[in-house]
């Protein structure tokens, strides 16, 4: 959001937890792409499918506020994928179209139920933003309910 | 001085955030359209001494001439203009649109509509007193 | 009567100046007798229209600031909006209450 925030009040706390929502929704997004890839032994580039993790990175709100909580307040950013270099299992099946000279296919180093715990906690992760979000909006209701 | 300056003002703002929340859902409704980049509207600040600087009345150095009147109360307009929002970043398909990012922008703008619509109430009811002379009424 | 409740209400807007003699002008004889020596009804009122200006001038600003969305102080706002309307109200009551009391002294016949 290009907006200049004066204070620490409702309006950044909105966006930083929007800019959660967002990062959590991408993580999913990556969790998804390694499932559906966890048999995947030929990706585009020939070599087996490597799992994606994703990478968070913080960015400052306001960094030239006068208020000094506002300063350190941070938004994050999923910034990239980093694929894992962990090597993956190698399984013996010589009559597999991939397999080796050795008769070993090289199997992605996706670990489906780590994936979906990881998918578990994004899906927990972005509740408690929107949560979040729900409470702002009704602090802002309740401050809005004082003029009246 | 203006009893009704204050509404005007508030009133001004409240057609800015009607107008963001409808362009905003319209962010919303094009989700999946590809190559859409989400659309916001930017104000620019009213006033301010640059502007009305220019805003130079014409002399009339003599009576022959024609005299020309400064414009009245221009430069407290404050104007807004539809710009593509800076923050959104692309996916696969070109569309930029994030639901989150729309949806937290939606409940801001609706944040701040409440809270000027409640202080136009406020100023209202405050100049509707002054009006009956500060008895109840 | 009139006169007590005033006292109590003048209290908290004024400071007491002890020693100054009251060379303002009292709204009637009886006035000046349910109230401190020190504190005259224009003073009172003086002050309240003045914090009520004050507080006025404060809310305008604040409110300013957030109709251009330059402001995001949302409660400080709310309130600073909700002590001026108190002020002034209070200036009006003051105003008639002070009416009112001397209207009933304007009506003691003597």
């Amino acid at each position: 959001m290009s907006h200049k925030y004066s204070v620490a009040g409702v309006f950044s706390a909105m966006d930083v937890a929007a800019s959660g929502l967002t990062a959590e929704r991408g993580r999913m997004n990556v969790i998804a792409s390694n499932l559906a890839n966890a048999q995947t032994t030929k990706a585009a580039d020939g070599t087996p499918y490597k799992r994606l993790d994703p990478v968070f990175v913080s960015r400052p709100v306001s960094p030239g506020a006068f208020d000094a909580v506002l300063r350190n307040v941070n938004e994050v950013q999923l910034q990239g994928v980093r694929p894992d270099p962990t090597p993956g299992q190698l399984v013996y099946d010589p009559g597999h179209p991939d397999a080796n000279a050795a008769g070993y296919v090289q199997y992605p180093n996706v670990n489906v139920v780590t994936e979906m715990v990881n998918l578990m906690t994004a899906s927990r992760a972005y509740e408690a933003g929107v949560s979040s979000i729900e409470s702002i909006k009704s602090m802002a209701r309740e401050a809005i309910k004082i003029g009246q | 001085m203006g009893l009704l300056d204050a509404v005007q003002r508030l009133h001004v703002g409240l057609d800015y955030h009607l107008a963001r929340h409808n362009l905003l859902t319209s962010n919303l409704a094009h989700l999946d359209t590809p190559n859409y980049k989400p659309l916001d509207l930017e104000r620019t600040p009213a006033g301010g001494t640059f502007h009305a600087a220019m805003q130079v009345a014409l002399a009339q150095t003599d009576p022959g001439h024609l005299g020309a009147a400064a414009p009245a109360g221009r430069e407290e307009e404050a104007t807004w203009k539809t710009i593509e929002d800076p923050g959104a970043r692309p996916g696969y398909d070109g569309n930029a649109v994030s639901v989150d990012r729309e949806a937290a922008k939606i409940a801001a703008n609706q944040v701040r509509y409440d809270a000027l619509a409640s202080l136009v109430s406020g100023e209202l009811s405050g100049l509707s007193w002054a009006a009956n002379d500060g008895r109840a009424g | 009567m009139a006169i007590a409740p005033i006292t109590e209400l003048m209290q908290p807007l004024t400071t007491t100046r002890t020693g100054e003699a009251d060379s303002s002008p009292a709204i009637g004889p009886g006035a000046t007798a349910g109230v401190t020596a020190d504190v005259s009804f224009g003073d009172v009122l003086g002050k309240a229209i003045e914090q009520a200006n004050r507080a006025d001038a404060f809310a305008s600003q604040k409110v300013d600031a957030l109709a251009r969305g330059v402001g995001d102080d949302l409660h400080g706002t709310m309130i600073a909006v909700k002590e001026a309307d108190i002020s002034i109200k209070l200036v009006g009551t003051i105003r008639n209450k002070l009416l009112d009391a001397f209207n009933e002294i304007w009506r003691t016949s003597v």
